[in-house]
């Protein structure tokens, strides 16, 4: 199988990479650090001796940047796309620039590029598309609602586009993670028992596609969570400080 | 996606033993560029790889943390060497190196450790009297130094730097890539054969016995006086030969809190050590085993520092020189045992000669003890320390978090002039240092 993967450089995608790299599989890693993606694609090749790594830059903020992709990379089997962008929700709600670079990495980017390969998938009557959304797109909330509504567009794009490739034999994965971990994080009020490790992420989706769910919450738990949250009345809610 | 991370953060660090404990600004390395504008923005840095030094050599108002820039870089495969980032693991090395026919030629006794770390500390293990330390291993590396610059180093280029970066401890630079040989292995098995040693006399000459054994430790019960001083178990290990070259997954268990400072007390530990001796029932005992549970016995259980609880504790390593090595172990011992806080676990191997000129073996033998920190144990480290002196031995810096400089200065004498001449060639800005560094050194 052929892996393409958008935003190759984050600490899930590393794991998840290895996961793929040790069945075998061939890489194509995206990102606008291409140095670093260079250092990963000897990570790869040294560790898996078998798996071949094509790296190459893009922006998904910039679509200028995306018809060279779709022309070099045809014979692609799986797209992930795990790029995304958290921004400074109040820093966007002054500053067009930076809500736009949230909307653009979370949402639109998203969309423009994953359109093209699902017509490619289903040109070809197969191929899985796997998109990294999260529970913030479940229920906008004060803290981080543009972040959150990019991200709520992005799980409304996906669960379309699984309905529509559904006839064509092309699968469509929605991942929602919950909080990740990183060591810094160590430190901080995260409640713990509710974070994930990029590990157990990496874990959880790759389970995920090879069972071709169709939404995966990333700890499992999130999912009754979310649930939860989605019951709470919107007078209620609004009072709440979330 | 949340993610929550930060790339400096002002947060509490600490060494394996838990003390001292400081804030330090941490910065995650992960990329080369944005680590050489770090370097270059601010003074008193110091590089932590897992941070599994005992005591103040990681700590510094800068960390470095380099536990995710952990890359390999290219194996080749006819020569088994193996490239990789200084934040790669022992611990990773292995899983790659083992399913094809390769093991590490130098291991401490955790695989929790950096390859950066490892070069520093300039680690040894079960061999060292055979196959020296860390840096018998080491080809090459790359450091930055003081003005920013990347010098590539071997014993063929900038060798100044190459042999005092080995248990330089960090302080002439930040090493960022290294180029180690593996050795060929056939099992992921070692025959194991262990020895009881009555006394002290008896386990000296085991030692001297088996030297032409690869690996060989004692683990020695400081409780028992009179007599039965130095009563001990000599473990002895040579890679097996039976083709088995599988891993196993293996599940590991975690200490889950700081254990209540009184669960490890005198009675405990005297119970522990009679135990441990006499799990062994006859004199010999020859098993096949895990070359994990040979070599990593106490990796199987995460965070078994915790088990000191929250004070923390302090291990105690230091080497007399071989012609004095009975008689100034048999006066620590004798300290140690009439004080009655013996070490939960106390460990005595004999070392080969030492390549390294800046570093912690020579020849003779070496003595490591976990003590729980407390005013008592404290006092009784400062009079071990006079032994050690007395007797012309020394401490291993990755363990130490205690020690006064008059002692260290007196220990390392002319190699800590020399190393202190590379220093300022590399570093004269003094942009590297380290908690340790101003105590001992200063």
């Amino acid at each position: 199988m052929k892996v393409l993967v958008v935003g190759a450089n984050s600490d899930v995608s590393r794991e998840l990479l290895n996961l793929f790299a040790a069945e075998g599989d061939d890489l194509i890693l995206l990102s606008r650090d291409v140095e670093n993606l260079k250092l990963l694609k000897k990570d790869i090749e040294t560790r898996y001796e078998d798996v071949k790594v094509e790296v190459d830059y893009l922006d998904v903020t910039d679509k200028n940047s995306f018809n060279p992709i779709f022309d070099k990379f045809k014979e692609v089997d799986c797209l992930i796309y795990i790029a995304g962008y958290l921004g400074d929700n109040e820093r966007a709600l002054l500053d067009m620039e930076e809500a736009e670079k949230i909307l653009n990495t979370n949402f639109t980017g998203a969309v423009l590029f994953i359109n093209h390969f699902a017509m490619e998938f289903a040109k070809r009557g197969s191929g899985i598309i796997v998109g990294f959304s999260s529970v913030a797109g479940d229920r906008g909330k004060s803290s981080n609602f543009i972040y959150g509504s990019a991200k709520g567009g992005f799980s409304v794009y996906l669960q379309g586009l699984r309905n529509y490739l559904f006839k064509k034999g092309v699968k469509v994965l929605t991942v929602k993670p919950g909080f990740i971990a990183t060591k810094m994080t160590e430190n901080m009020v995260l409640p713990k028992a509710l974070t994930a490790s990029p590990q157990e992420v990496a874990k959880d989706v790759f389970r995920a596609i090879k069972k071709e769910k169709d939404i995966v919450y990333t700890k499992w738990f999130w999912k009754f969570i979310m649930l939860i949250i989605k019951l709470i009345p919107e007078r209620i809610f609004k009072k709440m400080n979330m | 996606m949340r993610s929550f991370e930060e790339d400096d953060v002002r947060r509490k660090i600490s060494g394996w033993g838990l003390y001292p404990e400081v804030e330090a600004e941490v910065f995650m390395v992960k990329k080369r560029d944005e680590l050489m504008e770090k370097i270059s923005s601010v003074q008193n840095i110091i590089a932590r790889g897992l941070g599994r030094s005992y005591g103040d050599s990681s700590l510094n108002d800068h960390v470095l943390d380099f536990s995710k820039y952990d890359f390999f870089l290219g194996f080749d495969s006819e020569k088994g060497i193996l490239k990789v980032t200084s934040g790669v693991t022992l611990d990773e090395i292995l899983r790659f190196a083992i399913p094809r026919g390769f093991f590490l030629k130098i291991t401490p006794g955790t695989k929790f450790v950096t390859v950066g770390g490892a070069i520093a500390s300039n680690v040894h293990g079960k061999n060292h009297h055979r196959e020296g330390s860390f840096s018998s291993c080491v080809k090459s590396f790359k450091i930055v130094v003081g003005d920013g610059e990347i010098l590539e180093c071997s014993r063929e280029k900038n060798s100044d730097l190459f042999w005092y970066t080995f248990g330089g401890m960090g302080l002439t630079g930040v090493i960022i890539e290294a180029e180690i040989e593996l050795k060929k292995i056939n099992s992921v098995k070692i025959d194991y054969r262990g020895i009881k040693a009555e006394n002290l006399d008896e386990v000296f000459k085991l030692f001297e016995e088996n030297a032409n054994y690869t690996y060989s430790v004692a683990w020695i019960d400081c409780l028992k006086g009179g007599k039965s001083l130095g009563r001990s178990i000599l473990m002895l290990g040579e890679h097996a030969d039976d083709g088995n070259l599988t891993l196993m997954d293996k599940k590991e268990i975690a200490v889950p809190f700081f254990f209540p400072s009184f669960v490890l007390n005198k009675m405990t530990v005297k119970a522990f050590n009679t135990l441990y001796y006499s799990k062994q029932i006859g004199k010999y005992s020859e098993k096949k085993m895990d070359f994990d549970k040979f070599f990593y016995p106490l990796d199987s259980i995460l965070e078994w520092n915790k088990m000191y609880g929250r004070r923390g504790f302090f291990q105690y390593q230091f080497v007399l020189p071989e012609d004095r090595s009975f008689d100034g172990l048999k006066e620590i011992l004798e300290e140690i045992s009439g004080s009655g806080y013996g070490s939960f676990l106390a460990v005595l191997k004999l070392f080969g000669e030492e390549e390294a000129p800046f570093s912690f073996p020579m020849k003779g033998y070496t003595l490591a003890l976990d003590f729980p920190l407390s005013e008592e144990t404290l006092q009784l480290a400062e009079k071990l320390d006079k032994i050690v002196l007395k007797y012309g031995g020394r401490h291993y810096l990755s363990k130490d978090s205690r020690m006064s400089g008059d002692i260290f200065k007196e220990e390392y004498g002319e190699s800590m002039k020399f190393f202190l001449k590379v220093k300022e060639r590399y570093d004269p800005g003094e942009k590297f240092s380290s908690i340790q560094w101003r105590r001992l050194f200063k």
